[in-house]
């Protein structure tokens, strides 16, 4: 039977989680690097690399990889400002390009840097850094940071990105030029004549099968684009809530995307304390609210933006962490849900893949 | 100068260094370089991207902070002790909860 592989990234530390019967039951590793938060980890499908950021308030960041399914690590070589000014405080996302041993590296203050031989050094992308819209960049409550970097798995030199708060970039050189991608997002944090230049993406995924298609959760609101952001279409008619974190697609069907949406940016909590999973099938047309096995009262937690991650399997396996260090599960695109782990630090990722499966995006 | 660099316990639990190292040098900035050559593991413990002292670690010269966290020009004497030291802001601070709480 296939087996199924999670990351949960937590403010204390990082577990990996397998199951080898169908995602019914779950066997934990010890927690790696207790005490550190790990921003993110993802599995690298291309050479089964996990790749884990963590920070520690006092020592810094450090980028982790493990070539043996979590086993044992090392630290990989860890990107760095060279400007003599600013100093990398986090590493919010690692995303493989097409070619073997391109990485790329979202971190906070607002960057990409790029690899090219698997991680042992970086190189930061300076041309977006000194982008003419970056003196609009302003930081969310987290900060300032690129944290969803899409890339195009047959071409490393196409890129969407996103970011709080610094809206959304495209480029089709690998970075040597970069377009602003913002046309039809609302940024209430704007005046008007500015609502173009740094909305505040929460997550956002490119799907892998139908070119140009993106899904994003933003500050305000929920969008679609198929035409790789150069436009946008709100989505978000019969969702209970505009603001939110976290999102997933199915990489089986480009009409499908998942969201959770919070009440407000002020409680920034499901709404009455009922937590759901919406979902559409029909590219946005329609949503279903997903429910059965999620507290339905009292559930005063929120789920941070990449706490929501899904295995490619078929059915769909879906995984949620909350910020009260909750870890619900779904091994049907997210009909039914069930806890499989409680009392965790806030959890900030969850990742999964199955062993057949790609990197979760 | 002949100076003892301590390396607290709170560093310690974290990588594999010893408690005391003994290195040359007329400024914190030299001692602290000193230390890291023989330990280069300690480069991003101690220092950012900046070259800068971590913004929540502190460095104690004997019983004296030092006054220059970016250059750490603070002079150095024989015989003087250098602590590194986690400051008790990291993890705890206002902004830092109230930044990474959300992770948003």
């Amino acid at each position: 039977m296939t087996e199924t592989g999670l990351l949960v990234s937590t403010r204390k530390g990082l577990l990996v989680g397998r199951s080898s019967d169908g995602r019914s039951r779950w066997e934990w590793s010890a927690l790696h690097f207790s005490g550190w938060v790990i921003d993110y980890s993802a599995r690298d499908s291309r050479s089964g690399t996990i790749w884990c950021a963590a920070h520690h308030e006092q020592w810094g960041a450090r980028l982790h990889r493990s070539d043996d399914d979590g086993a044992t690590w090392r630290e990989a070589g860890m990107p760095a400002f060279a400007d003599g000014e600013r100093s990398l405080e986090s590493i919010w996302t690692i995303e493989p390009g097409a070619q073997e041993g391109v990485l790329f590296a979202g971190v906070m203050p607002a960057a990409v840097f790029r690899s090219d031989d698997d991680g042992d050094s970086w190189q930061e992308i300076e041309s977006l850094s000194s982008h003419p819209f970056s003196e609009y960049w302003m930081p969310g409550a987290a900060g300032l940071m690129f944290h969803h970097l899409n890339v195009d798995q047959d071409d490393s030199d196409r890129l969407v990105i996103g970011g709080s708060a610094t809206g959304i970039f495209a480029s089709y050189d690998g970075g040597e030029s970069w377009e602003p991608r913002n046309a039809g997002i609302r940024s209430d944090h704007m005046p008007p004549d500015l609502q173009h230049m740094a909305p505040c993406v929460h997550s956002m995924f490119a799907h892998p099968k139908q070119r140009g298609r993106i899904w994003q959760q933003n500050h305000f609101g929920q969008y679609r684009s198929d035409d790789d952001g150069e436009t946008w279409i709100d989505v978000g008619q019969g969702l209970p809530g505009e603001f939110g974190f976290a999102s997933a697609i199915d990489p089986g069907d480009p009409d499908v995307c998942y969201y959770i949406p919070l009440d407000s940016d002020q409680s920034r909590m499901p709404r009455d304390g009922a937590l759901a999973v919406f979902r559409t099938a029909d590219a946005g047309e329609s949503w279903e609210r997903l429910s059965s096995g999620l507290p339905q009262s009292g559930f005063h937690q929120g789920i941070f933006r990449q706490a929501l991650g899904q295995d490619g399997g078929d059915p769909l396996g879906l995984y949620m962490g909350s910020s009260g260090g909750q870890l619900y599960a779904s091994n049907n695109a997210g009909e039914s849900w069930t806890l499989i782990r409680s009392n965790l630090a806030p959890v900030t990722a969850v990742r999964a893949w199955q062993l057949d499966g790609q990197l979760d995006e | 100068m002949s100076v003892e660099i301590r390396m607290a316990r709170g560093l310690r639990v974290h990588v594999d260094v010893p408690e005391r190292v003994s290195v040359e040098g007329g400024t914190a900035r030299e001692a602290i370089e000193a230390l890291i050559e023989i330990h280069p593991v300690l480069r991003r413990f101690v220092l950012d991207d900046a070259r800068r002292l971590r913004r929540h670690v502190n460095l104690f010269i004997n019983d004296e902070q030092i006054s220059d966290r970016d250059q750490l020009s603070d002079p150095v004497s024989d015989g003087d002790r250098i602590h590194i030291l986690p400051a008790v802001s990291g993890g705890t601070s206002e902004d830092t909860h109230g930044l990474r709480s959300e992770h948003d």
